[in-house]
């Protein structure tokens, strides 16, 4: 018996969807369903709740495409700002922060869309929100779980936060990690969690660069210091402990910090798994999301540990991921496996 | 306040943030104003403890300590009174 495959582009199947007669949305709905899921869903919920303004939104979009927002904080600490900078039908705002914002945004979004084929954050298409001057000189930025928020910088330690798309790629790979391991940010799930950020991060900034890892400068935040902060960087995955003067992070769990400020060191102790992925990434060669990063992120997207897990969990389920991915005694399951041992994991 | 809490140092620590930065701050305690005497000890009272607590990816945290007492307040439930306090904070290692 013969068998057919009909490809139909999700983009057509959810215009049907939207508005097609009663047995054509059936049909493009249990399509979409198969491999579209979340999607279809979504479209369920929202002809269900009758907004169909926002579905034909989510429509217009199509898989591979972001839908970014930058809202404008206005200097306060207001996490539902309204007031619209920037949108994906408008033109360049007047305002370099929220321009910085938005491209940052939109290459996070293109890295885990044109390497994994992941849709945004949720992997259904979430659009994507950030505010720019976030607070009065404030020195940080971070996803809220909605919203990325941007501050300023107090122009002593930190200039800004839009500026550095790795930091732009930490945030919003949070919401990634939320999405599917919901690492606990706690002690060691806590730095794992951290170290995911630093590491998708990275790979952001790479990937942006066209760089291999041996050319890459594995820095976190560098180009956000200011003038009281001697150093070129917050955190180096390649030598952690040497991005600033007073860096202490430790790159082996011969320095692994109990603490208990910081929700448990996690900014310090995701050094450690920082450094393993850095080790395995330049053993494998190449580009780092080729092998390293495919491989941190099947653990991630399979849930191959759970939201407790400490660093020896992590550790066997990526050197398992390898062997899975690339065969039993491969170089990348002996990469992996190594840059562990190297840093005193295994 | 008590007589015991009025020569103490109060002492104030920022923790977490994308850049994970250890910022530190002590006043005297008796030289705090009424308003933020009481939003220190309302900290105390909802927020006792200083255990690490899991919280949200990058945000700040702080931690205040008065003699044998201590809080760990969310960035986001930092009492508007205190606001003054941050400005005190500075970079310190480890
Ligand atoms: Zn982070």
């Amino acid at each position: 018996m013969r068998s057919y495959h009909f490809i139909v582009p999700p983009q057509l199947l959810e215009q049907r969807a939207l508005r097609g007669s009663a047995e054509e949305r059936e049909i493009a709905l249990a399509t979409l369903s198969i491999d579209h899921s979340i999607r279809a869903g979504r479209i369920q919920n929202t002809l269900l709740a009758g907004s169909a303004q926002r579905l034909q939104l989510a429509v217009r979009r199509g898989a591979g495409r972001p839908d970014r927002t930058v809202f404008d904080a206005k200097h306060r600490l207001d996490t539902h700002a309204t007031s619209v900078l920037r949108t994906e039908e408008g033109q360049p705002a007047g305002d370099a922060a929220a321009n910085q914002a938005f491209d940052g945004l939109g290459a996070t979004y293109g890295f885990y869309w044109d390497v994994f084929r992941r849709d945004s954050i949720d992997n259904a298409a979430l659009p994507l929100l950030g505010e720019v001057h976030f607070g009065e000189r404030y020195d940080n930025a971070f996803w809220d779980g909605e919203r990325m928020m941007f501050g300023d910088g107090d122009g002593q330690l930190f200039t800004g936060f839009t500026s550095a798309i790795d930091v732009i790629g930490h945030e919003l790979t949070h919401g990634v990690t939320e999405a599917t391991l919901g690492l606990r940010y706690l002690g060691q799930p806590g730095a794992l969690n951290e170290s995911i950020s630093d590491v998708f991060g990275s790979m952001v900034k790479q990937y942006q660069l066209g760089q291999t890892a041996d050319q890459a400068d594995w820095l976190i935040g560098a180009g956000i210091l200011g003038p009281v902060m001697q150093g070129q960087a917050l955190r180096s995955m390649k030598a952690p402990g040497t991005a600033y003067e007073g860096d202490n992070q430790p790159g082996s769990m011969s320095g692994y910090v109990s603490t208990a400020s910081d929700n448990g060191g996690v900014h310090l102790n995701s050094g450690i798994p920082n450094h393993a992925f850095y080790l395995a990434a330049v053993a494998l060669g190449g580009r780092a999301w080729e092998k390293a990063g495919r491989i941190w992120y099947e653990v991630m997207v399979r849930r191959a540990v759970g939201p407790q897990a400490g660093f020896v969990q992590f550790a066997q389920a990526t050197t398992t991921m390898a062997a899975s991915l690339f065969g039993l005694g491969s170089a990348e399951a002996n990469a992996v496996q190594e840059a562990w041992r190297e840093t005193q994991v295994l | 306040m008590t007589e015991s809490q009025g020569g103490k140092q109060l002492r104030l620590e920022r923790s977490g943030g994308f850049a994970g930065l250890l910022l530190r701050a002590s006043f005297q305690y008796s030289q705090l104003s009424e308003a933020e005497r009481g939003a220190v000890e309302q900290c105390f009272q909802r927020w006792p403890g200083s255990d690490p607590a899991a919280g949200q990816p990058d945000r700040f945290s702080y931690r205040l300590e008065l003699a044998e007492r201590s809080a760990l307040v969310p960035e986001a439930h930092w009492p508007e009174a205190l606001k003054a306090l941050l400005t005190a904070l500075r970079p310190t290692a480890g």
